[in-house]
């Protein structure tokens, strides 16, 4: 039992801090406070994956913007900017050096 | 004669030629914002080998403009690279009836006419058909999936609302004459 416990903490600690995933995806509020760093590059895959599934269950993405409400519009493109900000970011170290 | 009248109806409807102004405005490599872009070339052939002409887009104080260029050369290729000098290049202006004097020169041609307008996720495109994202610190291209990409802006008045887009378009192919897609936008 002891060692379940110990595992199940080990876990916990070590797992991604992005929010728990609700039945339709996270929250507006909650995709606002997703920040992204250098350190995410290392797991871009997987950052990419969970934001476009949020996408994915909203049902915003592949969609075009003149296509969607205005809620889901601000919802899409705060998700869109996450996902090319790391995109960009991770692969074009220089971008913003002149 | 019902037949002819709608052959020359359709003829009219299918033979179109834009025209503009050709100016005396020559622009220099520092006065453009990038690279020339969105290249299109005309080559016939000419008594001393070939005659280019070549038409592309600058962007110049976030407008894009036209410019085109001629070259003659023993060989399509050479004339079409003295057609590229940006300092041979006049620069093209929309015909604008007040502006017509006796010693303007019009040009037409039936290469496509290139303007800024609405796009949508996987349009093909001409670079020029969308207006960039400038920002002061940051580099126009960068490489997505090895291909060279570039953000953009849309403005789009819907609804009596004005909505600011953005958006990635990513080149087809590394030549000059490539088109480019429309990857996202939001």
């Amino acid at each position: 039992m002891k060692i379940l416990v110990i595992l199940t903490m080990v876990l916990t600690g070590c797992a991604s801090t992005l929010p728990v995933k609700t039945p339709g995806g996270i929250t507006l509020a909650q995709l606002e406070h997703l920040q992204v760093t250098n350190s995410d590059c290392a797991v871009i895959d997987q950052r990419i994956n969970y934001v476009e599934n949020q996408l994915r269950l909203r049902g915003t993405f592949g969609m075009n913007p003149e296509d969607l409400s205005e809620e889901d519009r601000r919802y899409n493109s705060t998700g869109k900017i996450i996902i090319w900000s790391l995109r960009i970011g991770c692969n074009n170290p220089t971008r913003y050096q002149k | 004669m019902k037949p002819l009248l709608l052959s020359l109806s359709l003829l009219a409807t299918v033979v179109h030629a834009d025209c503009y102004m050709r100016t005396s405005v020559r622009l220099t490599p520092a006065m453009i914002t990038g690279v020339p872009t969105d290249f299109q070339r005309l080559a016939v052939p000419d008594p001393t080998g070939s005659k280019c002409i070549v038409r592309y887009r600058v962007n110049v104080k976030d407008d894009w403009q036209t410019v085109e260029g001629t070259g003659i050369g023993k060989t399509e290729d050479q004339a079409c690279a003295r057609a590229m000098d940006l300092r041979q290049g006049a620069v093209l202006d929309d015909v604008k009836p007040t502006t017509v004097r006796a010693d303007s020169q019009m040009v037409c041609s039936d290469l496509p006419d290139i303007r800024v307008h609405p796009v949508r996720i996987g349009d093909v495109i001409w670079e020029s058909e969308t207006d960039l994202h400038s920002h002061p610190q940051e580099q126009k291209y960068f490489t997505y999936k090895r291909t060279q990409c570039r953000m953009f802006v849309e403005r789009n008045a819907q609804f009596q609302n004005l909505y600011t887009y953005q958006g990635i378009i990513c080149r087809l192919n590394a030549t000059q004459y490539s088109k480019w897609q429309v990857v996202d936008k939001y």
